[in-house]
């Protein structure tokens, strides 16, 4: 009985191997919309954006709605007043999102955002300014198991306790698949001021390409940190976030720009609440979701839950490159098979282009004499556009102007 | 004729011998004979089989005048008194001195019909004061001296129950005489007292598992009585009297429930480890949130209002891995006992529940131990006597190889990718210093060790020893006396940044003693009284830098000290035999140095039983308690971020109270018990936490605490067989239990103020433990769990922000997850009872989990950029099988 049960073990183990898991589950759940919500911080000396939009339900399509409101501004606690910047567009067809010039706004008064909707005032707390810290570096590690690289920064202010939140603009630089140099020309285009009078495949001149794009976002998670705990404010190597082996984006060169706010302990306490509920959720030991307040309130009701947290910062700005051709580090993740496809004759051109083809490079044959007979007609090698044009992954050919890449 | 005979022996013997006559019925004897004389008198005029071996030293004489048919009783009586035993085996007796001669196996080793021969009749007396040990049923005991017998009234007899094999003390028998009026139970140390009328009388003891007994006795006056027991081979059919049930309508007491190991052992849980917690929650009343958690719920209360005691410390986490098992060995201990409503005057300081654990006592004859090896544990335990049935000694000791587990638990589960270890040691040592008193030793250590990754580490440890002295003064007065040390320990170390490198660390270090004195006043009133101190040492929170490059400012949160000190009295009112009162009174005193406020309060326990016969009984009782300790902790589960704090000048005591009625009734020759019981509940000042509470190292706690009320009510329907082939429990249990905050905090007030689902509130709840014997050896044990989705908060909207999704979210517990169901079942297979085989081994193999149900731990919703979506963690999602292999030697 013994040996037989301790020669199934094994087995047993490996039906358990299969056990627990997390599964997708979607309740029945409407939900309800409308929450007024409002982003952006009243930022001194330069020009603030601000959105005011609605909430959605949950099994919307949308995630929000704009809301139409009017009369934004900012007030200063000695008065004055920074109104919206005026696009023409007024009133319902706002679009949920305006400006505030406030250049020249005196760092040593208090500030508050202030608008109106659907007939009811909203308005942010009064707050003053929080004085921001000096950001000494951005740095990468690599990770033991060399799978992630964490990005970090170190930051010191002459205070001693600090309350940060970072947003991070990343750009980075990848290439199509292959690398076309020929592109099609239907007949009538226009080259080189004349129309063509045939289908064409012309060769790319002056380091034109369509191999070589940049791609741009902000980045969604939320990054807060603070030094209570610590005998100085002063972080040193705080990780912000990591990037996977796999990640595109550190496929050739990235590039992050940080931007460091130091804002109140107040509103730290939201941004953490906000990122607690939208990411540490749902495990064993995990909090229960709370309730999220921020600091805008309908001032005739204060009953009326408003979300966001307005501000008043004085951002520092950091960038950081990541250059894999010196790391080495990105692994492609499943490499795209990609078909080549030897289109017979001119005629055939305009068709395999309108299918969705592009000519890459000139056929050339196994054996060199075959050209040089009489009434040889030059065949390409045509591939899928989108593994040729880079564009078809979302970037475009804007090189930004600090990209440290002059080759191309 | 007789009378000549006599006459002659005198003279040859050169005695003092003299026979008399009497006219009514004949009084014949010896006088200053010696004990070999003695004997041949007896050879001679009474039976001639009768064996003797003289002690030489002997030299005590005898004198003997009784009726002839007294005669032969109270000779050997009198040898016994000078140190001789006398045995009877087939009408044969056997006169030794110093030792004993074992004749027969104990009644009914067999079986009850060729139960041990009945030939002793005639022996019958033992001497009132010495404690008489009994050894044999169909015999008659006498208690207490003949020469100074009452005529009328009641005498107390005492004693201990204890295993005939083992010598261990044997708990909650109930010991009754037969006219089903007086009736009492053994303690943890196996002791009874009862009050029987004087004369005759037919005393009983039954217990869980244990062969039924029947002694005659003769009660002349108070005197002692020592019994042992024996467990059952064999299921026994027909009526028998259980000691559950008898419990259920002699004690005012409701709301309280016990399991024996026995039946533990038999419950199939999750990697098939014996576990007391799990089957805590099998029963009526107690809900958990979910699986792979320890902390479990009473009546609607939270994880923390639960008292668990071990030995009489207390453990401030029962569990190993965060709740993946309990930390108790199962090979070490007793029994458990659950007060979920009535909960004795002698205990306190929690508002819903008193566990109480128990170890078992070393076996006193022999040394033996286990050897277990399951899926997660192997397991060692060792017993014996140090001196023979004087000092005895159970130590146990469980470790991990559980590494295993962690490959397969659910990504966000918070377990994957971890590492665990735990070891857990226990110790008892008991010295019975004389019949009189006994003194008990135990320890109690276990230490877990997690990490989740190469860089974060958890840890805990709970260490608890006492020292405990059980004293019976007179026949109406005992006492115990515990001191003991308890301690919890607890850290997170997180090494990833080492520039932020730090350690955080909190723990409950307590020191406490009790002493409890037990005194019946008379036949109707059972006094209860004692004193009971707590001395707290709570560090909430530690935090300090790792390695030397950590910027990390060490700081420690002031320690908190405090007293709790109790005074408790309480009596049992048996009014009739119908109607029994249960009276406690306990104040409790905080006394925290630097505080102004003033913390303490009475606290009353009331319950009262009106049986309509035998096996009809109801119930009503009333409770109030009081809570000084406080778990800071904002998951619903006991989590590893869990601390503990005391009530200060901004931390309020909790309060609460309970009103609770049951009916009972018994069925089907006594082995069925039903039971219905229903309560309301209501505890204020409960701690509940702002949103975006600061719980960790927070000096300014009390600021972020909100005060809350608790309401809770419910019905629990029991159905409990404990005899017969099929045994086990069928329970439906409907309750309820909302939240409310008291402060009126404007907007910020959670839910508006309003009453809201508590997070362990789940209305409808069937639970069914059941074990089936097919023969001695092979036996099926199911477990079956129903009940309600719990509350929880779910999102009811979303919005973008910050780059991305989030979520809009309802009120607090707004929504339910969906409905728990779960079997599991096991197969036992006991070892073969051959007695001299040296070492016995049993398996148990079973699936936890059979229909393979993904139950919901949580709901919850992931964003990832700008989507959203809806996931449902399943700790359990699929059959588990298990073996578990047991070798005991």
């Amino acid at each position: 009985m013994k040996k037989r049960l301790v020669s199934r073990l094994p087995m047993l183990l490996l039906a358990i191997l299969a056990t627990a898991c997390v599964y997708d589950f979607n309740p029945d759940l409407s939900g309800e919309e409308g929450l007024l919500i409002v982003e952006g911080d009243i930022v001194l000396g330069q020009t603030s954006s601000f959105s005011i939009r609605r909430s959605s339900a949950l099994d919307s399509w949308n995630l929000y709605e704009f809301a139409a409101y009017s009369n934004l501004r900012v007030e200063a606690s000695d008065g004055t007043l920074y109104p919206e910047r005026a696009f023409g567009l007024e009133g319902p067809f706002s679009r949920g999102a305006g400006q505030i010039d406030l250049r020249g706004a005196d760092p040593s008064l208090e500030y508050r955002l202030a608008f109106d909707c659907e007939g009811r005032h909203y308005a942010s707390h009064w707050t003053s300014i929080v004085p921001n810290a000096v950001i000494d570096s951005m740095s990468f590690a690599i990770n033991d198991a060399k799978t992630d690289i964490s990005v970090r920064i170190s930051t010191h202010s002459n205070e001693s306790t600090g309350y940060y939140r970072w947003t991070a603009f990343e750009t980075w630089e990848y290439r199509a698949e292959r690398f076309a140099t020929y592109y099609f020309l239907p007949a009538g285009s226009r080259y080189k001021g004349q129309p063509l009078q045939e289908d064409s495949i012309l060769p790319y001149e002056n380091g034109e390409n369509l191999f070589y794009c940049w791609s741009s976002e902000q980045r969604g998670g939320l990054m807060t940190a603070t030094t209570e705990s610590l005998s100085e404010d002063r972080l040193v190597d705080h990780e912000l976030y990591t990037l996977n082996y796999h990640d595109r984006k550190i496929s050739y060169v990235y590039s992050v720009e940080v931007n460091q706010t130091r804002i109140t302990e107040e509103a730290y306490r939201y941004w953490q609440m906000m990122e607690r509920n939208s990411t540490n959720v749902g495990g064993l030991f995990s909090p229960e979701p709370s309730e999220l307040r921020g600091n805008i309130v309908n001032v005739d009701d204060e009953a009326e839950m408003v979300l966001g947290y307005v501000s008043v910062v004085n951002p520092v700005k950091y960038r950081l490159f990541i250059d894999d051709r010196e790391i080495r580090f990105y692994k492609e993740l499943n490499p795209r098979l990609v078909p080549e496809y030897l289109v017979p004759g001119k005629p055939n051109w305009s068709i395999t282009y309108r299918e969705g083809w592009l000519p890459v490079s000139e056929y050339e044959p196994d054996n060199p004499e075959v050209t040089m007979r009489p009434g040889y007609v030059q065949l390409y090698n045509w591939l899928p556009a989108n593994c040729v044009d880079c564009r078809f992954q979302g970037g475009t050919k804007q090189k930004p102007a600090y990209w440290p890449t002059p080759e191309i | 004729m007789r009378r000549i005979r006599t006459i002659l022996l005198a003279v040859l013997l050169g005695c003092t011998l003299a026979a008399q006559a009497q006219p009514a019925g004949e009084v014949f004897g010896v006088v200053k004979a010696d004990a070999v004389t003695l004997v041949d008198f007896l050879r001679k005029e009474i039976s001639p089989d009768i064996f003797f071996v003289p002690d030489s030293a002997d030299h005590r004489t005898y004198t003997i005048r009784v009726p002839r048919e007294q005669f032969l009783e109270r000779a050997f009586a009198e040898m016994r008194g000078n140190g001789y035993t006398v045995t009877a085996y087939d009408g044969k007796y056997f006169i030794l001195h110093g030792m004993d001669l074992a004749t027969t196996l104990p009644a009914g080793y067999f079986n009850r019909r060729e139960a041990a021969p009945a030939a002793d009749d005639s022996l019958k007396k033992y001497l009132g004061e010495q404690t008489s040990r009994m050894t044999f049923q169909n015999k008659v005991y006498e208690i207490g001296d003949p020469d100074q017998r009452r005529k009328s009234g009641r005498a107390t007899v005492r004693g201990y129950v204890r295993d005939v094999a083992s010598g261990e003390p044997l708990v909650g028998v109930s010991v009754y005489d037969d006219s089903g009026k007086n009736y009492a139970q053994t303690d943890e140390f196996g002791f009874y007292r009862i009050a029987l009328p004087v004369g005759e009388n037919k005393l009983g003891f039954s217990g869980y598992s244990l062969e039924d007994m029947k002694l005659d006795l003769m009660v002349y006056g108070d005197g002692g009585l020592d019994v042992v027991m024996k467990e059952k081979v064999f299921s026994l059919t027909g009526a028998v009297i259980t000691s559950e049930s008898m419990d259920r309508h002699r004690s005012a007491r409701m709301g309280i429930e016990k399991v024996r190991i026995n039946m533990i052992k038999n419950v199939p849980v999750v990697f098939g480890e014996a576990d007391a917690l799990k089957v805590v929650m099998t029963l009526p009343g107690v809900k958990s949130v979910g699986e792979a958690s320890s902390g479990f719920n009473v009546r609607g209360g939270s994880t923390d209002q639960n008292l668990v005691l071990f030995n009489g410390g207390t453990i401030y986490n029962p569990n190993h891995m965060f709740g993946l098992l309990s930390a108790f060995n199962p090979d070490v201990i007793s029994d458990v006992e659950l007060f979920k409503s009535s909960i004795p005057a002698s205990y306190g300081g929690r508002i819903s529940s008193v566990l109480e654990v128990r170890n078992r006592e070393g076996n006193s004859k022999k040394v033996q131990g286990s050897l277990g090896l399951g899926l997660l544990t192997s397991r060692l335990h060792l017993e014996g006597p140090l001196v023979k049935d004087r000092t005895t000694f159970i130590l146990g000791a469980r470790t991990t190889y559980s590494n295993w587990i962690f490959r397969i638990l659910p990504a966000n589960s918070n377990y994957s990718g971890g590492k665990a270890s735990f070891q857990d040691v226990n110790l008892g040592l008991s010295h019975k210093i004389n019949e009189r008193n006994s003194i008990h030793l135990y320890g109690y250590w276990s230490n877990d060790k997690f990490s989740f990754s190469n860089d974060t580490t958890f840890r805990y440890r709970n260490i608890n020893g006492s020292l405990r002295w059980h004293s019976i003064f007179s026949e109406k007065f005992s006492m115990t006396a515990t001191v003991g040390y308890d301690s919890y320990h607890y850290s997170i170390e997180d090494v990833f940044n080492a520039h932020a490198a730090y350690r955080l660390s909190n723990a409950v270090d307590q020191g406490f003693a009790k002493i409890e004195f037990k005194s019946p006043l008379s036949d109707a009133h059972t006094l209860e009284y004692g004193l009971n101190a707590v001395l707290y040492d709570v560090n909430p929170g530690s935090y300090h830098p790792v390695g030397k490059v950590s910027l990390i400012e060490a700081k420690d949160l002031d320690r908190e000290r405090a007293l709790e000190a109790a005074l408790f009295v309480s009596d049992t009112w048996k009014v009739s035999e119908q109607l029994t009162f249960d009276a406690g009174l306990r104040w409790s005193q905080f006394l925290r140095p630097g505080n102004s406020k003033f913390r303490g309060g009475p606290e009353v326990r009331l319950s009262g039983k009106y049986s309509f016969n035998d096996v009809t009984s109801v119930k009503a009782g009333f409770n109030t308690m009081r809570q000084y300790i406080h778990m800071i902790s904002n998951s619903i589960n006991i989590s590893p971020t869990d601390s503990w704090r005391l009530t200060g000048d901004q931390i309020r005591p909790q309060e609460g109270w309970q009103a609770a009625a049951g009916f009972y009734r018994t069925l089907m020759g006594n082995t069925v018990d039903l039971s219905l019981e229903g309560y309301y509940k209501r505890v204020h000042h409960y701690v509940d936490y702002k949103s975006g509470a600061v719980l960790v190292m927070n000096p300014n706690l009390a600021d972020d605490l909100i005060d809350t009320e608790n309401r809770a009510y419910g019905v629990e329907f029991l159905v409990k067989k404990t005899l017969g082939k099929l045994n086990g429990w069928v329970s439906y249990t409907w309750s309820r239990s909302f939240l409310r905050e008291t402060e009126d905090r404007g907007v910020n007030t959670i839910n508006g103020g309003r009453w809201y689902h508590a997070p362990y509130d789940k209305p409808h709840d069937v639970k069914v433990v059941a074990n089936y014997k097919f023969t001695h050896r092979f036996s099926l044990s199911a477990n079956l769990d129903y009940a309600s989705g719990r509350p929880v908060t779910v999102p009811i909207g979303k919005y973008l922000y910050a780059g991305g999704a989030r979520l809009v979210f309802s009120e607090r517990n707004s929504y339910r997850i969906p409905d728990y169901f779960r079997l599991d079942l096991a197969l036992i297979i006991e070892p073969g009872h051959y007695l001299k085989q040296l070492t016995h081994m049993s398996f148990t193999v079973g699936c936890y989990n059979v229909t393979g149900r993904k139950n919901p731990y949580s709901v919850f919703y992931t964003t990832e950029g700008r989507n959203i979506s809806g996931h449902m963690l399943s700790v359990f999602a699929t059959q588990i099988p298990y073996v578990n292999f047991n070798l005991k030697f």
